[in-house]
């Protein structure tokens, strides 16, 4: 199994620890944004034709840059994916979508103990990540898919 | 590709690569951004004072538009942990709702619907973000960014 696909398995092992307890709900929220983050750079640089160069350019790859990439296609005044099939554009935003609150929400699993991690919300994020990996496919072919793995790359200064 | 100026070669910047359209529109957008601000550092902001009166009455108006498994939404203005102004929705579900096979087809439908309905980046100039809580949970903690 490719290694997003662990961090994934990983935290759907620890979202449904029996009794939950912080640790267990804190690190599948943890594990779940990683998935996430390593699965769209390992579907990004799938695309370089040097395959034993894939991981190192996978290090060029910036959580900020991603998170921006990923919060301006949601707004549909810049890109309103005019002519473009309504459910790809659905899908592709809710990967987008998916991707920014699970960053925000692993910064709150990772960093703020001032308030309990609910299970409700743990299992939320991470059966969201879980659907990222299962709505992917049906979306990866099209071009606004791929546009939108190049712009996760494109910093913007 | 020319192995020696790297992925995007230097100084040559990714609009030079013959991409089609749709990507090099996200390029050009941010290219164009990079240009035409001199506050590159400064955190975004809305455009104006939220007026929260008005908020108020569009995400009311939007709650109305979700399903039973909904019992309530709030919300809250701050700072997310990049310091953007965002807008977090506080979603009470019901406890039935929170099922391993359902809470996915739920959140997504409940954010969908919220986004059409709020426009937060469009209209707001905020990040949306959605926090979930089931009924029992909060009747147990009583949140008050829940109520």
């Amino acid at each position: 199994m490719a290694y997003h696909d662990d961090l994934l398995a990983h935290a759907l092992d620890l979202v449904h620890t029996s009794p939950p307890t912080q640790l267990s709900l804190r690190r599948a929220v943890s594990a779940a944004y990683y998935a996430v983050f390593h699965f769209l750079i390992f579907e990004a640089t799938s695309n370089w034709g040097n395959e034993s160069l894939r991981t190192a350019l996978g290090r060029a790859y910036d959580h900020g840059v991603m998170k921006t990439a990923s919060e301006r296609i949601l707004d549909t005044r810049k890109f309103p994916f005019a002519g473009e099939d309504t459910s790809v554009v659905r899908n592709l935003r809710f990967v987008a979508q998916t991707f920014s609150q699970l960053q925000d929400a692993r910064h709150f699993a990772d960093y703020n103990l001032t308030k309990d991690l609910d299970p409700a919300e743990a299992l939320a994020q991470v059966k969201s990540a879980e659907e990222i990996f299962n709505t992917w496919p049906s979306i990866r072919a099209q071009q606004i898919a791929q546009a939108y793995l190049v712009s996760l790359l494109v910093k913007r200064t | 590709m020319d192995s020696s100026k790297g992925c995007f070669g230097r100084g040559a910047g990714p609009a030079s690569f013959d991409y089609p359209r749709s990507v090099n529109r996200l390029v050009q957008d941010q290219q164009h951004a990079r240009r035409s601000r001199d506050n590159e550092r400064m955190p975004m902001a809305p455009s104006g004072y939220v007026h929260r009166g008005h908020l108020d009455a569009v995400v009311k108006e939007a709650g109305a538009l979700l399903g039973p498994e909904v019992v309530h939404v709030a919300y809250s203005i701050g700072p997310d942990s990049t310091d953007v102004p965002s807008i977090f929705f506080r979603i009470l579900l019901a406890d039935d709702a929170v099922r391993e096979d359902t809470i996915v087809g739920v959140t997504r439908r409940i954010a969908e619907v919220l986004l059409a309905a709020v426009r937060p980046l469009e209209d707001w100039g905020l990040r949306p973000y959605f926090n979930y809580r089931s009924k029992s949970e909060q009747d147990r903690h009583k949140d008050p960014e829940f109520e």
